[in-house]
């Protein structure tokens, strides 16, 4: 049975949690929840969620504000009115991964429902206008958001961290399953 | 290629057939010019049912591309509101 958000608790980091042993088999992502996103948290730059699972804390998602150019042949199909938009403002995940002891169970998948959750409530509770969600991909997790929805941003074409973005009015008429990757 | 007649004329058919028009295009609607078959030239309103550009230029395709595009599904609503819901609910910090 994948593990499904109802089955997480999202606590925001918080030195006290105990995150030695968190460990997703990448030094950079491990660092960063050990240490750095406390300052990060602290400067207004980003904000962390931990995700425990029967007491133990097995992914982290880090999010932040954002915002991304579309070509304008990436918008006119949707965008209906005003075309010369050019900035849309968006939910970036910073980080996000998952203990490798919990990998390819759905966790990634329950994380990406609960970002969804959050822009969804970015408009409807703080009215805060966002259509995208967005991140600058792994190479190695850029299948599993293609299969989250995900599409390249032509405006920041690169082989390295390749940007992303999930529309979050766009019905893709399958709702995540488990996956595979995260 | 079927279109269905806008607002601006009624010909008594909810339906019609035109070839090759030519036309405008006003947001979803192209105001389209034709001759009838007395040779008057005639205008109307209409908008097509079937996704195949007859404008030429940018612009008309642009704007069928826009007519065609899907609007936000109650599904799609539907569904950010259970994650939305669910998301608040996963917050354990509050």
């Amino acid at each position: 049975m994948p593990i499904t958000l109802d089955d997480l608790e999202l606590v925001r980091a918080d030195p006290q949690h105990d995150i030695s042993r968190f460990d997703c088999s990448d030094d950079d992502l491990n660092d960063f929840v050990r240490t750095d996103c406390f300052n990060y948290q602290k400067h207004y730059l980003s904000h962390t969620r931990l995700a425990k699972y029967r007491g133990e804390i097995i992914a982290f998602v880090t999010l932040l504000a954002d915002s991304i150019i579309l070509e304008t042949r990436e918008k006119e199909s949707w965008l209906p009115f005003h075309k010369k938009i050019v900035h849309f403002p968006a939910l970036k995940i910073g980080r996000i991964a998952v203990h490798k002891d919990y990998q390819r169970q759905g966790v990634g998948d329950a994380l990406m429902i609960y970002c969804l959750g959050i822009a969804f409530r970015m408009n409807e509770e703080l009215n805060v206008g966002c259509r995208f969600i967005t991140v600058d991909a792994y190479e190695m997790s850029v299948s599993w958001y293609e299969k989250q929805g995900f599409v390249f941003n032509e405006h920041k074409k690169r082989k390295k961290h390749p940007s992303m973005r999930l529309d979050i009015l766009e019905d893709r008429n399958t709702k995540p399953t488990v996956s595979g990757g995260l | 290629m079927k279109w269905h007649i806008g607002e601006a004329v009624q010909l008594g058919e909810p339906e019609f057939t035109l070839t090759n028009p030519t036309g405008l295009a006003y947001s979803e609607n192209y105001l389209l010019f034709y001759r009838g078959h007395d040779g008057q030239r005639r205008s109307i309103m209409a908008r097509p049912i079937e996704a195949t550009p007859i404008l030429k230029g940018k612009d008309a395709e642009a704007l069928l591309r826009r007519a065609e595009s899907v609007v936000v599904t109650k599904e799609r609503i539907a569904f950010l509101k259970t994650a939305a819901l669910q998301s608040k609910k996963a917050e354990k910090d509050k």
